[in-house]
């Protein structure tokens, strides 16, 4: 019951808004070595490609900032930038790629002076978004779980504040942007939490397979809440990490009534399933799957139902 | 008179003054050439000064030991009775005397002389705690633990014990089993006197019977440095590397005996080590060096019983078992000892028998429980075993085998790891990575057991247990109790451990030859009551490997080419350029163990084979002996077919000699085997030669490098035609299918792989690749046959489980494709919908329509939206 709670409480903070979109900042740090360097401008440019190619968003809605470009003024005039770019109903991924440290507070190494994790909090705070996505690839980068904490945030860190090894977990992350290939529930979109648990696996298997001592422990936070790793359950998870896709968030609308009627009675049964998966650990396990069974198999007719409609 | 008054009155007392100082001077000279190793000058200063009346206790010790550690005891002892005799209240004379007896056997004497050692002489703690040794050699050890407590509650009692005390102390303590209280009492003694080489060597032998090797050599090393020569120092240094540092440990030897040809514990310890090489007749010549030192030595006696039970000769065994008891009735170590043995011969449960003999006699002997409980693991008694072992763990907490083996036992029972029953195993894998393993652990046991059981025509007796553990140290305590096994498996004739895949360095280890060769281990060891010798069943095993798919076990590597070659004579060059020998598959040969040299190494004959395995002279040696062994059983087989093998097996199990079996089961005698094995061996590499190999692979990689396919293709085809076998880092197969690749002819490289891969099991991505280019070519079976050989170097690759599910789904093999799909769930693929999904489809193409509707359930509580998931659940329903 408390689960349902959650879930119904995120349902009413978070409606479907229309014309709502998708911006994102990418910013990659100072990599101090070739090796270094070549490695983030990998991943940051991978990660360009992957929003704009595999997940929707508009070209003039991911800004890459890197070299130059990357001193704190530029990171603070980037932000200005972007606020006249996103509205209060749109979601803003913010993806920090490079080294960082901790001390106090979480820092991505960048050209000059370094912004802290409270700083680009407020950086954040600025632009006013509906719900915010931050992604750290960086050593240390735990640390901005408590600086960059927020009701609306998703925070998403490579390892944890005292790890200062190089991490692998951003690789993993991308790797499951692309393609969809984290898509594990097969909606279409990638969920912060697919993705998280999609790249902690990878990591894991990683370390298991290099038979090395793991040097990386990611974590994942949400709506100001603790932060959890992968190993919880799903039905444990941060439900704002569960509903909120990195894929660029634009509604679609049907102008056939008939068609639209199917598609809301088709959602009825999504949440009834939803409501029923939260229940999970509280039904015996026979009876969930019985009524799992029926809520699907009304759920696969529906679905018929509207592919045949489609179809007129 | 009154010149002759004044010789008595006034010179007399000058003249004895001065040969008290010249005594003195004697006696200290004499002292410390004793002290310091010249024992030969030590003699000669101090016999004159005790064969002249001197009662010092100093000098007469330092005279016995001077005799002693020279071997003079028969010297020693004449000397001894006679002044004895002569001056009967002479407690340092009959301390000595009384310790000569003992020595040499009669006891009886012994305990005579120290009896009359009075209780308020300086030496009478030493006579003391000599007659407490005295009684605990002729099995009165409740007498002998009144007196060492008389000892200890005396030291308790007295503020100021003597220095020289302060050994008999601690060594009553140890006797005791105070070993904290023995260890602090032997620290103060070698800091009161730290010249006193005897506390060195006596505190070193405290610390390695509590299994504080390397600490005991430091000591005796340190008494070393005090005396040089001292053999009791060389010779316990020398026992604790024996099994470490074999060429060290002979220096050592030699050198004891060069100081004290006779010394009986050199002469045991000699036995010691000949018994363990199989070299029984050496071992008795020992043996009878020590007993005529002293006929009543327990410990001769029973080596010499070890030795006769490893030949199968119980009249002689009984008649020495009988001797050691006649003069020590507690003497349990002959029982541990043969417990002992009897695991070097894998007769486990011969070693439980014995071991329960040891217990018999003394139920405090802690090493013999330790063994118990050991091998009633080993035999399958689990909960006796380890009750056992935590009773030994109380009685010797310093046991690191029992600690060791307690402490893994301890993550059995707190469940970390998983139990399962198959068909015909119960097996043990770590929760962690016990779902991802256990399909293809079940389905390749299952084979093992069914295709051998089969094949050998035996059926194993159960219960067989299995476990994998994925940390090495595990699976070593689990195999020895300690660590540094360099080994991947053991079996132990009901039980059999291994490495799991995740305790080895990625594409270093096939998990399913290994586990295969394991098992083959239970067919021989069973079928002959464990009789087979070490060689014919490791080479039964490797042999099997070979058999069980294409590219398992190991093929002519370079050092076996190496190897054969010298044998056949043909030449070696020193360094074949291009080729590094590979030290993989059965690990490490084991540390400090072969100072040899392969350079000079040949195949050994059958009659020495085991000594390849046991006793290695060279680094490799294990690994060609397995090579060469296996080998033995191709011959076998191509020349008088498999069913020799199994008459050779009977052969063994009938109790007879390799010799016979020869006989018996082929025909010919051993030496004639060899002879014609060697010269088969011989032809096989008469063409091979590794420098033009070098040359050739060099030749092809640069004009692979440079483009030059044809160049590369014939120099690395002619490469892999002379040298088909070598198939490790750095070989000609990988570039040659490179070099097909490049050239676009996916066939030949295809084919070049499967080759490749027939005499390789460690190459993942040629595994893959290979699957691929089958699977192009439109051969779904080969490609899912590629993939799977794959899948046992690399069980946890998601990539390849999956794409083999698919393969095998295709083919509508959907039991094998289930495999996939479980391990691929077990493995937490991220795409978990599609897994269930499949899995549904092969269960219920395999008829389990039950599972495929829990299965699409599955796929649907994650994604209830997935289409394909959808349509299946209806189809189900319909």
């Amino acid at each position: 019951m408390k689960h349902c709670f959650r879930l119904c409480a995120f349902l009413v903070l978070f409606p479907v808004i229309a014309l709502a979109d998708s911006s994102a900042l990418i910013i990659q740090g100072v990599g101090g070595s070739d090796e270094h360097e070549k490695k983030f401008a990998k991943w940051s440019t991978g990660t360009r490609d992957v929003l704009i190619q595999d997940l929707g968003f508009s070209k003039d809605r991911v800004v890459l900032l890197s070299g130059d470009a990357t001193r704190k003024e530029s990171v603070q005039k980037a932000f200005d930038q972007l606020k006249q770019q996103v509205k209060a109903q749109d979601t803003f991924l913010l993806f920090l790629i490079g080294h960082g440290s901790f001390d106090a507070d979480y820092k991505l190494n960048i050209l000059g002076a370094d912004l802290t994790g409270a700083e680009y909090s407020k950086l954040i705070d600025s632009l006013n978004p509906a719900r915010a996505i931050i992604v750290s690839s960086t050593p240390s980068s735990g640390g901005m779980f408590e600086s960059m904490k927020g009701k609306n945030r998703i925070i998403v860190a490579a390892s944890r504040s005292g790890e200062k090894e190089d991490t692998v977990f951003y690789e993993h992350f991308l790797a499951g942007l692309k393609g969809a290939s984290a898509d594990e529930d097969k909606d279409k979109k990638v969920s912060v939490w697919e993705a998280f648990k999609y790249a902690t696996s990878a990591v894991d298997r990683f370390y298991k397979e290099k038979t090395l001592i793991m040097t990386e422990h990611a974590g994942l936070a949400a709506a100001g809440a603790a932060q959890v790793a992968a190993t919880v359950g799903d039905q444990e998870a941060p439900v704002l990490a569960r509903i909120t896709a990195i894929n660029a968030d634009r509604d679609v609308t049907v102008s056939d009534p008939k068609l639209q009627a199917l598609l809301n009675q088709k959602k009825d049964i999504d949440t009834k399933i939803e409501q029923l998966r939260l229940q999970k650990n509280l039904l015996p396990e026979a009876e969930y799957q019985n009524r799992l069974e029926d809520l699907v198999l009304e759920l696969a007719r529906k679905n018929q139902e509207i592919q045949e409609q489609q179809k007129k | 008179m009154k010149r002759s008054a004044f010789i008595v009155f006034v010179l007399l007392p000058l003249l004895l003054l001065s040969c008290a100082a010249l005594w003195q001077s004697d006696s200290t000279r004499g002292m410390q050439s004793a002290r310091t190793g010249d024992y030969a000058a030590a003699v000669r200063a101090l016999e004159p000064l005790v064969a002249g009346g001197s009662n010092d206790a100093a000098s007469v010790e330092s005279l016995y030991y001077s005799w002693i550690r020279q071997g003079e005891y028969t010297k020693a002892k004449e000397r001894f009775e006679a002044w004895a005799t002569a001056r009967p209240n002479a407690a340092p004379i009959r301390l000595a005397a009384g310790r000569i007896n003992r020595l040499t056997g009669n006891y009886a004497a012994a305990i005579t002389h120290l009896g009359a050692v009075p209780n308020n002489a300086d030496v009478a703690t030493a006579a003391s705690f000599e007659r407490a040794q005295i009684l605990e050699e002729t099995g009165k050890r409740s007498e002998a633990e009144t007196i060492y407590n008389r000892i200890v509650q005396t030291f308790l009692n007295t503020p100021n014990t003597p220095a020289r005390n302060l050994i008999y102390v601690a060594g009553s303590l140890g006797a005791l089993e105070q070993f904290d209280d023995a260890n602090n009492v032997y620290r103060t003694a070698v800091k009161t006197d730290p010249k006193n080489a005897e506390a060195w060597v006596a505190w070193g032998e405290l610390l390695t019977r509590k299994y504080k090797e390397s600490d005991g050599i430091e000591n005796y090393k340190k008494a070393l440095e005090i005396d040089p020569k001292m053999p009791e120092a060389r010779l316990n240094y020398a026992k604790n590397v024996s099994n470490t540092d074999a060429e060290k440990a002979e220096e050592l030897f030699t050198e004891v005996i060069e100081v004290n040809p006779n010394m009986p514990t050199a002469h045991t310890f000699a036995a010691t080590q000949f018994i363990e090489s199989e070299q029984y007749e050496k071992a008795m010549d020992s043996i009878n060096k020590a007993l005529a030192v002293n006929p009543q030595m327990a410990e001769a006696f029973s080596l010499a019983a070890t030795s006769y039970y490893l030949q199968g000769n119980s009249a002689e065994f009984n008649k020495y078992k009988d001797r050691v008891l006649a003069a020590n009735p507690q003497y349990s170590k002959l029982y541990y000892t043969l417990a002992e043995s009897a695991v070097s011969v894998r007769l486990y449960k011969d070693a439980v028998a014995m071991a329960r003999e040891a217990l018999k006699i003394n139920p405090r002997d802690w090493d013999a429980m330790t063994t118990l409980g050991i091998n009633l693991q080993r035999i399958g008694q689990e909960q006796e075993g380890t009750e056992v072992l935590e009773a030994a763990f109380k009685g010797d907490p310093y046991n690191v085998w029992a600690g060791n083996t307690l402490n893994l036992l301890d993550r059995f029972s707190r469940g970390e790891f998983e139990r399962f029953l198959t068909p015909h195993f119960e097996v043990k894998l770590e929760k962690k990575e016990s779902a991802a393993l256990k399909p293809y652990v079940t389905d390749l046991l299952e084979k093992a057991h069914r295709t051998l059981s089969a094949k050998y025509k035996f059926t194993p007796q159960g219960p067989l247990t299995f476990e994998m553990f994925p940390d090495h140290g595990d699976f070593e305590v689990r195999a020895v109790g300690l660590t540094g096994l360099g080994a991947l498996g053991v079996c132990f004739g009901n039980l059999f451990v291994m490495d799991s895949p995740t305790a080895k360095e990625l594409d270093h280890f096939n998990w399913g030859s290994t586990l295969w060769h394991e098992f083959t281990h239970i067919i021989t060891l069973q079928m002959t009551d464990n009789k087979v010798p070490r060689w014919f069943s490791e080479g039964l095993s490797v042999f099997e490997e070979r058999k069980a798919y294409p590219g398992w076990g190991d093929d002519m590597k370079l050092d076996y080419l190496r190897v054969v070659k010298q044998t056949a004579g043909q030449t070696v060059a020193p360094d074949a350029p291009g080729l590094e020998p590979a030290g993989r598959g059965q690990g490490p040969t084991p540390p400090g163990r072969p100072q040899g040299t392969i350079r000079a190494a040949k195949l050994l004959p059958i009659a020495e084979l085991n000594d390849g395995f046991m006793h290695p002279k060279y680094a490799g040696q294990v690994l060609v002996s397995y090579y060469q062994a296996s080998m033995v059983a191709e011959y076998i087989e191509m020349k008088w077919g498999f069913p020799a093998i199994l008459k050779m097996l009977e052969g063994y199990k009938a109790g007879k000699k390799t010799d016979q079996v020869f006989r018996e089961a082929l025909s010919i005698s051993p030496e004639a085997f060899d002879t014609e094995f060697f010269k088969w061996m011989g032809e096989k590499t008469a063409t091979i030669d590794p420098t033009k190999y070098g040359r050739l692979l060099k030749e092809g990689s640069q004009a692979l490098g440079d483009n030059d396919l044809d160049k590369a293709i014939a120099s690395l085809k002619e490469a892999v035609d002379m040298y088909p076998e070598y198939s490790d880092e750095g070989n000609a197969w990988e570039p040659l299918a490179e070099a097909y690749l490049k050239k676009g002819n996916k066939a030949a490289a295809a084919e070049t792989l499967k080759k490749y891969l027939s005499y390789s099991e460690l190459s993942f991505a040629s595994y893959v690749k290979l699957s691929e280019l089958l699977e192009e070519s439109g051969d779904k079976a080969g490609a899912a046959k590629a993939l799977e050989g794959g899948m046992y170097v690399r069980p946890m690759d998601l990539k390849g489980h999956a794409k083999l599910g698919s393969l095998l789904l295709d083919q509508k093999q959907y039991a094998s494709a289930a495999r996939e799909y479980e391990t691929l769930i077990a493995l937490k693929t991220p795409d978990r919908t599609t897994a269930y999904y499949l899995l549904a489809q092969s269960y219920l193409g395999d008829g389990r329509r039950d599972d495929a509707r829990r299965a699409v359930l599955s796929a649907l509580d994650i994604a209830p939206n997935y289409e394909p998931a959808q349509k299946l659940l209806l189809e189900i329903r319909k």
